[in-house]
């Protein structure tokens, strides 16, 4: 990380009294004008962050620049500890006491802090985390800007955590690699994210992909091997191809730095959890580390010619993405409505996109076994792509998507959801609204208040069963959200 | 975790009124068939009445009597739905005679003219339910729907022939393909004869 800029180091003329400006010469920081500090024989600005002083210097609580002293095989904390051209590298294992010892340690020539990264290898400093390399830090003083100094734990320590910079906001997603058909992999979530979702995918369709087992940090099975989904602390569904498994699920089960450990397999039928399947899942792992409550929508819009109730749905205009973008049924009674809903839940619209799909005349009438074609055809990996179709067999249904939807994930066969416009034949534009962003909550990590078997409900403690709420299964439902849906619902992770 | 709400059945699955001429249907009821996005079980319809026994033929009463339903514009909702679980009281291979087939038959017969928008939605409902049922004598009704007026009927009638397993198809949906206009109707109509086409159809 010491890649600060010594831009103010330029040619020296004089050396001033202790009115010296930036750049100018000096012999201590005595000769520079107030706010400024002398750092090698020039005036340069007090410092916020370490890279501001350059390679080998720390930046102390008053703004000054101290040169990191450490040499090598010298302890350090945090990687402006260490003399310039070395790295502070983590010790393999933790002490007795289970704490993470530091020492300095020549810099490779591998990649930077911030980079991607597989292996530990992959970084200067021999330390991949969360698919990025690490520098580490005391405080985020030591880190460069737009990153924080965060507590991670060491998957490879058995969860002992250290501190190292990480972006400080978005999203962050990393592959965590699986090797075989049933494997238990590691989860490690730092300190500042606000929810996390993993997505796991087999190539086989006609296999399920499971998170059979989930193991909070401090020991505490969250999904029990076998168990049901509806009595787990953590809800996930099994699901085939493609699956995600979003935590927080509830605020009861409030997500916490650690290293979760998670068994994932691929299941054949009759897809008990002991039926593991031949493919091997890949798992994408996508933090949300910011508050951030702006949700993009990606609208894709199949073809509506001879559309049956195109007089009143349409205004009798032909009607497509264009169309859409200034028809007041679509951006009044339609996002209007779906603005309000999600803003009483604490979530604003983003930016949104319009798209034709004119060209798959085989989707415009959709049967849901077919709706992975469509929604892998969701390029977006940000947000949610919503897909307007004509129609949706089974007839009946009135949206279809996954609960939850992949994030930081275009182009799978679950990458958003399916709103059939035939609806409109009986309903108006509003009341497509409503359906349609229960079924947005649903991709972003709510459940139905109460599934249609009446018996199950959701994990959120203080949702009732209301057919006021929004996640009430039937078109007939309100547009009530709780406290708890409406924390879960602003922490999903496709916000930005 | 919260414990589960106990299912409470309504009063009456139908509460006629004085004159006897609608019912209202139990919120229930009104519930189960204006699920979202999940299709209901029988299990999970036969449970809104108050006698299961009785649901197939409340449930064919919703679906081809429009006085059945409580409330006119939720009343298409839910005679869609209801269509569409008619398909699962008589799976196939399903008698001409069972009550599930002739209420799919009925309502078909009844609107295969009318071309407003709501009939367009429950008659597409009730022609997706009618194929998987697989009664030899529905291929006439069927291929007659293959010309009809709108691109989305002819879609679902030739998906309604795919499911329906009647190699006598074949013929009606090449004549059709001949002279279809709709790209949409013409994918469906090859994606028929493709399995109808096969050695053994439907095995």
């Amino acid at each position: 990380m010491r890649r600060g800029s010594l831009l103010w180091l330029v040619l020296l003329t004089g050396c001033p009294a202790s009115s010296g400006g930036i750049g100018d010469r000096c012999g201590d920081t005595a000769d520079c004008s107030s706010q400024l500090q002398c750092i090698a024989g020039a005036c340069a600005p007090l410092c916020v962050r370490a890279p501001d002083c350059g390679a080998g210097y720390a930046c102390d609580s008053s703004g000054y620049c101290d040169v990191s002293t450490a040499e090598v095989g010298e302890p350090c904390t945090s990687e402006v500890d260490c003399e310039a051209g070395l790295a502070c590298v983590l010790a393999r294992d933790p002490d007795a006491a289970g704490n993470l010892s530091s020492t300095c340690a020549q810099n490779s020539e591998a990649r930077p802090a911030g980079a991607a990264c597989v292996h530990d290898s992959d970084c200067h400093n021999n330390l991949c985390a969360l698919g990025r390399c690490v520098d580490l830090c005391m405080d985020t003083r030591d880190c460069v800007t737009g990153t924080s100094c965060v507590a991670i734990p060491r998957v490879e320590a058995a969860g002992a955590m250290f501190h190292g910079c990480l972006q400080s906001q978005g999203t962050l997603a990393w592959t965590i690699p699986v090797a075989a058909s049933v494997q238990t992999i590691p989860l490690p979530i730092p300190d500042n994210a606000q929810a996390v979702a993993v997505t796991l995918a087999v190539d086989d369709p006609n296999q399920e992909v499971a998170a059979t087992s989930l193991v909070a940090p401090d020991g505490t099975p969250l999904i029990q091997p076998g168990g049901d989904p509806y009595s787990d602390a953590v809800r996930f569904q099994p699901a085939l191809g493609e699956a995600t498994l979003a935590m927080p699920s509830s605020l009861a089960t409030p997500l916490v730095a650690g290293a979760y450990t998670m068994t994932v397999s691929s299941l054949r039928p009759p897809y008990t959890a002991t039926d593991v399947g031949t493919a091997t899942p890949s798992v994408t792992a996508v933090i949300k580390l910011d508050t951030s409550i702006l949700l993009d929508l990606h609208f894709y819009f199949l073809d509506f010619d001879q559309f049956p109730c195109g007089d009143t749905a349409f205004a009798n205009a032909a009607f497509s993405a264009k169309p859409a973008q200034t028809a007041s049924f679509f951006q009044t009674d339609f996002l209007g409505s779906v603005r309000s809903i999600l803003a009483a839940g604490g979530v604003a619209l983003g930016e949104l996109d319009y798209n034709d799909l004119r060209d798959h005349p085989d989707l415009d009438g959709l049967d849901v076994a077919n709706a992975s074609e469509l929604l892998s055809l969701g390029s977006a990996s940000d947000g949610i792509n919503v897909f307007f179709v004509r129609s949706l067999s089974p007839a009946g249904l009135q949206a279809y998507g996954p609960n939850p939807g992949p994030a930081g994930l275009g182009g799978t066969a679950q990458s958003g959801v399916i709103i059939p416009l035939d609806t409109l034949c009986y309903r108006s534009w509003a009341d497509l609204a409503r359906v349609a962003t229960h079924e947005l909550a649903r991709y972003m990590g709510l459940y139905d208040n109460v599934e249609i078997d009446g018996v199950h409900v959701d994990p959120i403690d203080d949702s009732d069963q209301s057919s006021s709420n929004l996640m009430f299964y039937s078109e007939l439902g309100g547009t009530d959200l709780s406290s708890g849906q409406r924390a879960i619902l602003s922490r999903s992770v496709v916000l930005r | 975790m919260k414990v589960r709400p106990s299912i409470v059945l309504a009063a009456l699955a139908f509460a006629a009124a004085a004159h006897g001429t609608s019912a209202m249907l139990t919120t229930q009821v009104q519930n189960t068939l204006t699920a979202i996005d999940a299709v209901p079980t029988p299990a999970e319809i036969d449970q809104g009445f108050v006698d299961p026994t009785s649901a197939l033929t409340s449930l064919a009463a919703i679906a081809t009597d429009p006085s059945t339903t409580a409330v006119a514009s939720d009343g298409v909702g839910m005679r869609v739905r209801a269509l569409h679980a008619l398909a699962s009281y008589c799976t196939a291979p399903c008698a001409d005679s069972d009550t599930a087939h002739q209420a799919l038959v009925q309502f078909i017969t009844s609107n295969e003219t009318d071309m407003t928008g709501t009939t367009i939605v429950m008659l597409r409902g009730a022609i997706e339910a009618l194929g998987p049922q697989r009664v030899g004598t529905d291929l006439g009704l069927l291929v007659s729907m293959l010309s009809h007026p709108s691109r989305d009927i002819r879609a679902a009638t030739a998906h309604a022939l795919r499911d329906l397993c009647n190699t006598q198809a074949i013929e009606p949906l090449r004549t059709q393909q001949g002279q279809e206009t709709s790209d949409q109707v013409k994918l469906a109509i090859s994606e028929a004869l493709r399995v109808l086409s096969q050695p053994s159809p439907c095995q």
